[in-house]
């Protein structure tokens, strides 16, 4: 097992630079630079574009620049943003905290609620309670996340103004300690709760499909025959094969965590990584869209290890080499 | 730091709108008209306040919509970075409601020869720390901006300081042309007159070197960069920064204009489409990002309590073709095109009526604007046909124009998402057709777009620019060799006019030149203006001392605000 990890870990290193490779060369064919982008507002010169393009190394071949960027991002340096003029890593300690404040519990939530009603309606197929978990299910992942979150802003910031508008603490108020947690917990509530809302309808359908497909087996029959009652039936014996599929959708949802809810953070006013990226692409900030890029990059395969290790936690069958 | 900037057209659009008719007619409350086209919307009910707003008794909250480094006058990155800075550091100089420039923390004067300006800075400006300012802050901030490892936003390289290029490229140790004359007064010279210099080297912030970067040297911009303790003589005080959330701001108790009323202020950035929405709350008191349009207006009165100032906005939208493409090089092209397009029409029916269209690059508030010998090119398709005509551009058999074999066809770049962008697209495929222009459009990204038309890689497109104090920032797109003239127009006698106006120092000269100019301007259509949006500040009613017209910002003279109990 510990040898599959190292290998997989192993396997990872060329893996990374392929895609820094990619990465790289694709954010710097696009057209315009940091600088060109703000050369008309600026009115600079040639000459001092070109100065300002030497000062933040934007003139070096692409090749030339992606192996400076490697050397020092192998010494785990990511770079100055130009736009925030702050180390890459800096920036991104300060915002990525925030966009973790709303992943993570909208993906506990989004499991606590998705799988019961999941297993449920799998039991009690095309029951007209299955048909309306099914609809509502639909319902949900076919909303926009904008139109929710401006739909329970109206409803609970301004109709029946009982939680904050916007922003991820009280403005003005400078809390410390748990003071501070319970601010920040209530800024969260309605931005988790669009997160939650929007996803949960297709972990929902996911249980569903797992489930139904795991009552159909014979040893499912068997245990029913055997005259077990069918509480113990659905959740030891289907549920714990129903959740394979389901416990490895936790790891690919790893790099989801980090990459924040451009969107949901933006109508809320969330200080998070999401809208900073999106900014960082617009204004072509080459050192904090690698540092970004690269850190999904390597949760992403981070997660794909993780799915592959709880496979086989959860099933005995599968056997790692 | 006011700066003339390129903003995207949808940019431009989120933030517009004017013309006063459509706000009068749904407009319950009195308007009385002040400065230059402003109108005034008063709160009707000032008790419906709520509560949250109310019991906020001596802080003030103002919404932006981003910040990236708010408080720092020599770094800020955006305009709203510099919103902030305005309230932390004081200028030299000032404008009032009419553009003019006035002293502030200092009185200037002209030397006969227009080449040196000579600021004194006024008595009793001390920093935060209790510091007197002195002349060598004010000389140490050209410094630091023309340092050859400065990389901010700020660019004084067109204005001319005598030994700025030897200092930067170190020819030399210092700016010769920069003179700290004694403890308070700086001397600024020039290589030739600038009628526009005033405004560059006069909107300079003072900030303490002493605390900032006691020992800097050429080449130490990036430690001044690197600061997070600023120190300057304004009327608020630097408290603390969340970043990309939140800049706290307390009174300077030693300000040397006066007592300032407001303990508190602060900034908090405000969701895109939330402005409103949170000033209805009470989470803010005064927000200058609510889109102006018919429905937010009667929103805003409908609560009662808010209060607005509805004015011409600083920036202006146009059609660029390019120029250096054999196919609009005529400008009776470039005339007939113009005409050929309903822009009355399609402003009217984006904007609702609270945009201007325009015939000339300028303000229709500024000093210099003109009507004077100025065509409106309202929608015609017969004028347009005769003028292809006479261009040469003769319809083939298919009703095409072409000359010389090549065919006139118009490729419309547009970022996907603006609606201005859309419903130009949309009449031009239906208009050009009567004249037998063919049109392709075109869908990009903004920085894609940008880089493209900077570049005159593009056909057509739109774009919006900001407008300035001084109307010299139109030099710079219209010259032959100016950096902005990214269409590459060229015309000698408005070359001439362009250079003479900038050493005219006596302004009826100068308006007389400029009027020249924007005539030239409206026959060649170097560029063919659209409109000019309106801006719209909304203020809860607890606010006294609300002053925000077209060339003054509500923060400029924010210190002298109240709050009502």
């Amino acid at each position: 097992m510990w040898k599959y990890v190292l290998r997989r870990l192993l396997q990872m290193i060329p893996m990374l630079l392929g895609i820094s490779i990619i990465v790289y060369v694709i954010i710097h064919i696009v057209p315009g630079n940091y600088v060109l982008n703000n050369a008309a507002a600026k009115k600079l010169s040639p000459a001092q574009i070109k100065n300002l393009e030497d000062l933040l190394g934007i003139n070096d071949p692409i090749y030339m620049g992606y192996l400076k960027w490697l050397w020092h991002a192998l010494h785990l340096d990511f770079g100055t943003s130009f736009r925030f003029q702050q180390p890459v890593t800096k920036v991104i300690g300060t915002y990525l905290p925030n966009s973790i404040k709303l992943a993570i519990p909208s993906l506990i939530l989004e499991l606590v609620a998705a799988i019961p009603l999941g297993i449920i309606s799998a039991t009690k197929r095309y029951s007209k309670l299955d048909i309306t978990l099914t609809v509502i299910a639909f319902l949900l992942m076919s909303m926009p996340s904008f139109f929710l979150s401006y739909l329970v802003l109206k409803a609970f910031s301004v109709d029946i103004p009982i939680f904050p508008l916007s922003g991820l603490t009280t403005v003005g108020a400078n809390y410390t300690g748990f003071a501070n947690f319970l601010d920040q917990v209530y800024h969260c509530i309605l931005p988790v709760l669009v997160l939650t809302v929007i996803s949960i309808g297709g972990t929902m359908r996911y249980a569903r499909t797992s489930m139904l497909e795991v009552i159909d087996q014979d040893y499912i029959r068997t245990a029913r025959s055997k005259g077990l009652s069918e509480k113990v039936v659905i959740y030891k014996h289907a549920f714990r094969n129903a959740m394979i599929p389901i416990v490895t959708l936790l790891g690919f949802s790893l790099p989801g965590l980090f990459s924040g809810a451009m969107i949901t953070e933006t109508i809320f006013a969330i200080p998070g990584i999401g809208y900073i990226s999106y900014q960082a692409v617009s204004d072509r900030d080459y050192p904090l869209l690698m540092a970004y890029l690269m850190l999904i990059a390597f949760l992403t395969l981070i997660g794909n290890l993780i799915a592959d290790i709880l496979y086989a936690v959860v099933d005995p069958r599968i056997k790692l080499k | 730091m006011k700066k003339l900037k390129l903003v995207p057209l949808a940019l431009a659009v989120a933030m517009a709108f004017t013309t006063l008719t459509a706000c009068q007619k749904s407009q319950s409350a009195p308007a009385a008209t002040v400065a230059k086209g402003l109108t005034e919307i008063k709160a009707t009910n000032p008790s419906a306040i709520p509560a949250a707003a109310k019991n906020r008794k001596d802080t003030l909250i103002l919404g932006t919509e981003q910040f990236t480094h708010p408080y720092d006058a020599m770094f800020a990155q955006s305009q709203y970075d510099v919103n902030a800075c305005t309230l932390m550091y004081d200028l030299l100089i000032d404008n009032d409601d009419n553009a003019a420039a006035i002293p502030n923390a200092a009185t200037w004067t002209v030397s006969s020869d227009k080449l040196t300006y000579t600021f004194k800075l006024k008595d009793g400006i001390k920093f935060w720390d209790g510091h007197e300012a002195t002349a060598s802050d004010v000389a140490w901030f050209f410094y630091v901006i023309d340092d050859p490892k400065y990389d901010g936003q700020l660019n004084l390289d067109p204005d001319g300081i005598k030994g700025w290029d030897e200092y930067r490229t170190g020819k030399a140790d210092t700016i010769s042309g920069i003179k700290v004359v004694d403890k308070k007064t700086i001397s600024i010279t020039l290589e030739k007159p600038n009628a526009a210099a005033i405004w560059d080297l006069g909107l300079t912030p003072i900030i303490e070197k002493n605390a900032v970067c006691p020992d800097f040297k050429r080449g130490d911009a990036p430690k001044v960069e690197a600061n997070t303790k600023p120190m300057g003589t304004g009327a608020y005080v630097f408290k603390s920064y969340k970043p990309g959330s939140e800049l706290d701001l307390t009174a300077n108790p030693n300000y040397w204009k006066g007592k300032v009323k407001i303990k508190n202020v602060i900034f908090s950035v405000t969701a895109p489409g939330q402005e409103l929405q949170r000033l209805k709350v009470g989470e803010i008191d005064i927000e200058d990002e609510v889109p102006v349009n018919p429905d937010n207006i009667s929103s805003l009165q409908a609560a009662k309590f808010l209060s607005a100032n509805l004015f011409p906005e600083r920036e202006y939208t146009f059609l660029q073709f390019q120029v250096s493409n054999p196919k609009f090089s005529d400008y009776r092209v470039r005339q007939a095109l113009t005409y050929a397009l309903n822009r009355d029409g399609v402003i009217k029916a984006v904007s609702k009526g609270y945009s201007k269209v325009i015939d000339i690059p300028e303000s229709t508030t500024a000093w210099d604007y003109t009507t004077d010998g100025i065509t409106h090119y309202s929608y015609n398709i017969d004028k347009a046909n005769k003028l292809l005509d006479e261009a040469g551009w003769k319809r083939d058999s298919s009703g095409n124009r072409t000359k010389n074999g090549v065919k006139l066809t118009v490729d419309f770049a547009m970022t996907s998402g603006s609606k201005t962008q859309e419903a130009i697209a949309a009449d031009m495929k239906k208009s050009y057709s009567q004249i037998g222009v063919g049109v392709t459009i075109e869908n990009m990204d903004w920085g894609t777009l940008s880089t493209k038309a900077t570049n005159n890689q593009l056909e057509c497109y739109t774009m919006g620019w900001s407008l300035t104090t001084d109307p010299n920032a139109s030099a710079n797109i219209f010259s032959t060799t100016g950096t902005q003239n990214f269409a590459k127009y060229s015309n000698k006698t408005l070359d001439k006019l362009l250079s003479d106006q900038l050493s005219q120092m006596n302004k009826t000269t100068r308006k007389n030149t400029w009027k020249k100019i924007y005539q030239i301007l409206n026959k060649e259509l170097p560029e063919t203006p659209l409109s000019q949006p309106s801006k719209l500040v909304v203020y809860n009613a607890r606010v006294k001392g609300m002053h925000a017209t077209t060339y003054v910002d509500y923060f400029d003279k924010l210190w002298t605000y109240s709050l009502s109990d």
